[in-house]
């Protein structure tokens, strides 16, 4: 793997890890909305933004490293006490995590605006830091450049105990120009006197460099406690290996791709300064800020050869180097020439600022744990879902297979019961992996309770309960949307201004509850207000002006409320452009049909709204009722059957057309597959009707036989079929022949649609 | 015997580019979200090298380092701090408690690999 491909790897995990970041950090931003001084909040605000910033830039994202670092500060300054939070920076940033999430999905060309938008808001939140204090230490001209330096060294006794090793530092040494290095043995024990774990030696070094002292002594800021150095100039460059200091005049040209390769131009500078001093004479303009692509030129003074200056410029092919010696005469005044400190250089040495800032003592222990997790692609999985789909089929056809058998032998029995029983541990074990928690879709909704809340000048809290419920993801995904819609009718809709809320005896502040609950194989969700309910004579009002009510009709209060999910109704007296208008419940409520769930909705005036929705853990298994229709196969969701009654045809005509059977006394609707879909075949005597609950309504539908309980792993049909509504997918059957899995929603729908009129069925 | 470094850093885009970059020169790359956990596997393995972040949840950086150089396999190996941590007092602490030297992010994936190949030269 060369560098380019570890940076695009790099910048692909770096948007997985962001995103998780950002997840955290509105958390805890929230968390420390409801109280400033949230310590643990802080720290977690500030290590999301440090690790933004310093992972971001090691990633290639330099920008964005750069954009965070200002919170980061903002966020330090509050952890070590000097600065108190309050709403207004918590409130920018949230704004700023809100930028850099459009900045992580903006399309590379465009980041950089994202970036640029929000910079009056990190301005804003900048503006807050307390003033550092102006004083800054007296620059001191250097001292006129030395020609090289003689230099002991001497490590501890305890040297190596550092992991360090001598040897590192003269070669380090040697990168600054020709030495001579001689070890002093003096110190050197009798070898029976001597600890083999403990350092002796010490070195004497003539070093031939034009460069500052302080760059002799930053190739041992590792060991400066663990050593003793001695500096000396030389007063004339001392002769090493007859090489004498030179000056050069170089030129390169950096394009736009060196720019965007994160450190690149710093660890040049930081590489030439250790092969001497430099002084840069022209540079290329800074737009806005940033470095732009261009012309740069400079003076290096060095003892090591035009190679070595070569080499430091071998990570940048395309500079386009020149070097050309200057003669003495020329005489450039090095002692101006200490190199500009580099971005990354490896020391940075403490200045006044950094050095009045108290240490924080370590990092408290932040309390959330992760789990050992492993990031797989959820295309990789949904693989993995189908091919033990597929095993399971195989299981049944080997199962089927058996059955043709005259007499099974012994071993054979053996190895399909176990096969059987692996096949179902296997598919139980895969499907689990797909869950998710839903507290991760919850916890989005703190962000949209403030926002909307504020927007609307209504205080609300917001109750989570049953976060760690799990759902398949893929329910979970296409859930968030319907979620969305809810959660904002409740608040536009359902919680009243704080004002009326006092006037009817209440507590000023609303209460928005979401909860999850597993129950068997489904989860039941459920978003709830303490607001002023549904008025059931205004939802009449409305369904009757919108001409879906005759006027004469008297249906049930819940039948009232049941209407909000028809197209086109809106409750709300002025359209808000919070919830839209009313092209919304009926939305929500296809979708979660959609997932094969329902929703239900109580309500009481002034005392609030709840909308219950049930789901099915999983989509991708399906507990089905076998069923036969002329000779073919099919299959409906269990979870819809109530029961199974017999049909006579002597039963079916004394009907007269009107396709109702009697049930305990109530009438249900039934609807007749083979007339539905116009199979000619002469039909049983005795034909079935399942009676399946629908929509809180008992319909029938009439098949030649049940053949009982069938676990089916779902296949989508395909696109050529996504307009086939009364299917909502097929299976294959352990015979190798298709079965068709009902969409009860859409069979009804299309039934009604197509002749429920005309078998009388009203549904 | 390819030589092994073990990375430890709350950050998984630092773990992973880390462990490209020095997988591509051949060493053997181990990780650990945090100072307990680097901890774990530092015993259950010996490392050549340790490269180890200093604000971590858990436990961080110093006290990871301090802990290690308890430990007599890890008296001598070279530890370095991967840190932004541009306050020297947080470098020195980590000195103190035993770190060779420091990295300091953000790095060039060249320039932290010719590092690394310093004071861990890969097995010839």
């Amino acid at each position: 793997m060369n560098f380019e491909e570890i940076q695009r790897r790099s910048r692909e995990v770096f948007r997985q890890e962001a995103t998780d970041l950002l997840i955290e950090l509105e958390a805890a931003l929230l968390a420390l909305e409801s109280d400033v001084a949230n310590e643990d909040a802080i720290n977690r605000v500030f290590r999301a933004m440090h690790t933004l910033k310093g992972s971001g830039a090691t990633s290639g994202f330099a920008d964005l490293s750069d954009f965070v670092h200002h919170v980061e500060d903002v966020y330090n300054a509050a952890r070590e006490g000097r600065l108190r939070l309050d709403s207004r920076m918590i409130d920018l940033t949230l704004k700023i995590t809100d930028a850099v999430t459009r900045y992580l999905d903006a399309p590379a060309a465009d980041a950089g605006a994202v970036l640029a938008a929000a910079q009056d808001t990190l301005t804003a939140l900048r503006t807050c830091l307390p003033k550092r204090s102006t004083e800054t230490v007296a620059s001191v001209a250097p001292a006129p450049g030395p020609t090289g330096w003689k230099i002991r060294f001497q490590p501890e006794p305890n040297f190596f105990q550092s992991g360090s090793d001598p040897a590192l530092f003269l070669d380090d040494l040697r990168t600054l120009g020709p030495c001579d290095i001689r070890a002093v043995t003096a110190g050197l024990p009798a070898l029976a006197a001597m600890d083999p774990e403990l350092s002796y030696l010490a070195w004497e070094i003539d070093l031939a460099t034009p460069v500052a002292q302080s760059a002799v002594r930053d190739v041992f800021t590792f060991v400066t406690d663990e050593c003793k150095l001695e500096l000396s100039p030389h007063a004339a460059a001392p002769v090493v290996n007859g090489i004498v200091p030179q000056r050069w005049l170089c030129e390169f040209t950096t394009t736009a791709d060196m720019l965007a390769a994160p450190g690149l131009l710093e660890t040049l500078w930081l590489d030439l300064g250790k092969l001497g001093s430099y002084q840069i004479r022209q540079s290329p303009p800074a737009i806005e800020g940033k470095k732009s692509p261009g012309l740069w030129r400079f003076e290096l003074e060095t003892s090591s050869g035009v190679e070595a200056i070569r080499d430091t410029f071998a990570f940048m092919m395309h500079a386009d180097l020149k070097i050309s010696p200057i003669s003495a005469a020329a005489g450039i005044d090095l002692s101006l020439t200490e190199p500009a400190a580099p971005a990354i250089a490896p020391v940075r040495a403490a200045t006044s600022e950094q050095r009045e800032t108290p240490a924080p003592s370590a990092a408290p222990a932040i309390q959330r744990q992760q789990d050992e997790t492993l990031r797989v692609s959820s295309r990789k999985l949904d693989h993995l879902v189908n091919l033990v789909g597929e095993l399971v089929i195989l299981r049944s056809q080997l199962h089927d297979a058996c059955g043709l058998l005259p007499e099974i032998p012994v071993a054979l029995q053996g190895v399909a019961e176990g096969l059987q029983r692996l096949t179902s541990e296997l598919r139980d074990v895969v499907l689990d992996v797909r869950m998710m928690p839903i507290g991760d879709t919850f916890n989005k909704f703190q962000r949209l309770t403030r926002d909307m809340s504020r927007e609307l000048g209504k205080e609300v809290d917001l109750v989570i309960h049953g976060a760690d419920t799990e759902m398949d993801k893929t329910v979970l995904d296409q859930l968030a949307d319907p979620l969305v819609h809810l959660v904002r009718n409740c608040l536009d809709h359902g919680l009243e201004p704080a004002a009326q809320r006092v006037a009817a005896g209440k507590s000023p502040r609303g209460t928005l509850r979401l909860s999850a609950e597993q129950k068997g194989d489904r989860v039941w969700l459920c978003v709830a207000d303490d607001g002023r309910g549904l008025s059931a004579a205004k939802i009449r009002a409305k369904a009757i002006d919108r001409g879906l009510l005759a006027a004469t009709a008297t249906p049930s209060e819940a039948e009232l409320f049941q209407m909000i999910f028809l197209p086109g109704f809106s409750t709300a007296e002025v359209v808000s452009k919070v919830s839209g208008r009313g092209v919304g419940l009926d939305v929500v409520k296809k979708r979660i049909e959609q997932l094969r769930g329902t929703v239900e909705l109580t309500s009481r005036p002034g005392q609030g709204t709840e909308i219950r929705l049930s789901l099915p853990l999983t989509l991708a298994i399906i507990e089905g009722l076998m069923v036969g229709v002329d000779g073919d196969r099919y299959i409906m969701p269990l979870s819809a059957a109530r029961e199974t009654i017999e049909i006579t045809r002597a039963q079916r005509t004394a009907g007269n057309g009107r396709n109702i059977v009697a049930l305990r006394g109530e009438l249900v609707p039934y609807l007749r597959l083979r007339d539905l879909f116009g199979f000619g075949s002469e039909s049983p005597d005795v034909e079935r009707v399942v009676i399946i609950e629908f929509e809180d309504k008992r319909v029938g539908l009439v098949v030649d036989e049940v053949l009982g309980n069938h676990q089916t792993v779902l296949k989508s049909l395909g696109w050529l079929s996504q307009r086939v509504k009364i299917f909502s997918g097929s299976t294959v059957l352990g015979n190798g022949r298709a079965a068709l899995i009902f969409d009860i929603a859409g069979l009804v729908d299309f039934a009604h649609s197509q002749q429920g009129a005309a078998l009388g069925l009203e549904v | 015997m390819p030589k092994t470094v073990i990375t430890v850093d709350d950050s998984m885009s630092i773990r992973e580019t880390v462990k490209m970059i020095l997988a591509s020169a051949g060493y053997q790359v181990l990780t650990a979200e945090d100072g307990v956990k680097g901890l774990q596997i530092c015993q259950q393995q010996k490392a050549d090298l340790i490269l180890s972040d200093l604000n971590m949840p858990n436990m961080d950086g110093t006290t990871l380092i301090a802990k290690l150089r308890t430990l007599p396999q890890y008296r001598f190996t070279p530890i370095l701090m991967l840190t932004t941590e541009s306050q020297e007092e947080k470098k020195l602490a980590g000195k103190k408690a035993g770190a060779t030297g420091w990295i300091v992010k953000p790095f060039d994936p060249a320039k932290l690999l010719a590092v690394v190949q310093k004071v861990c030269p890969p097995s010839p």
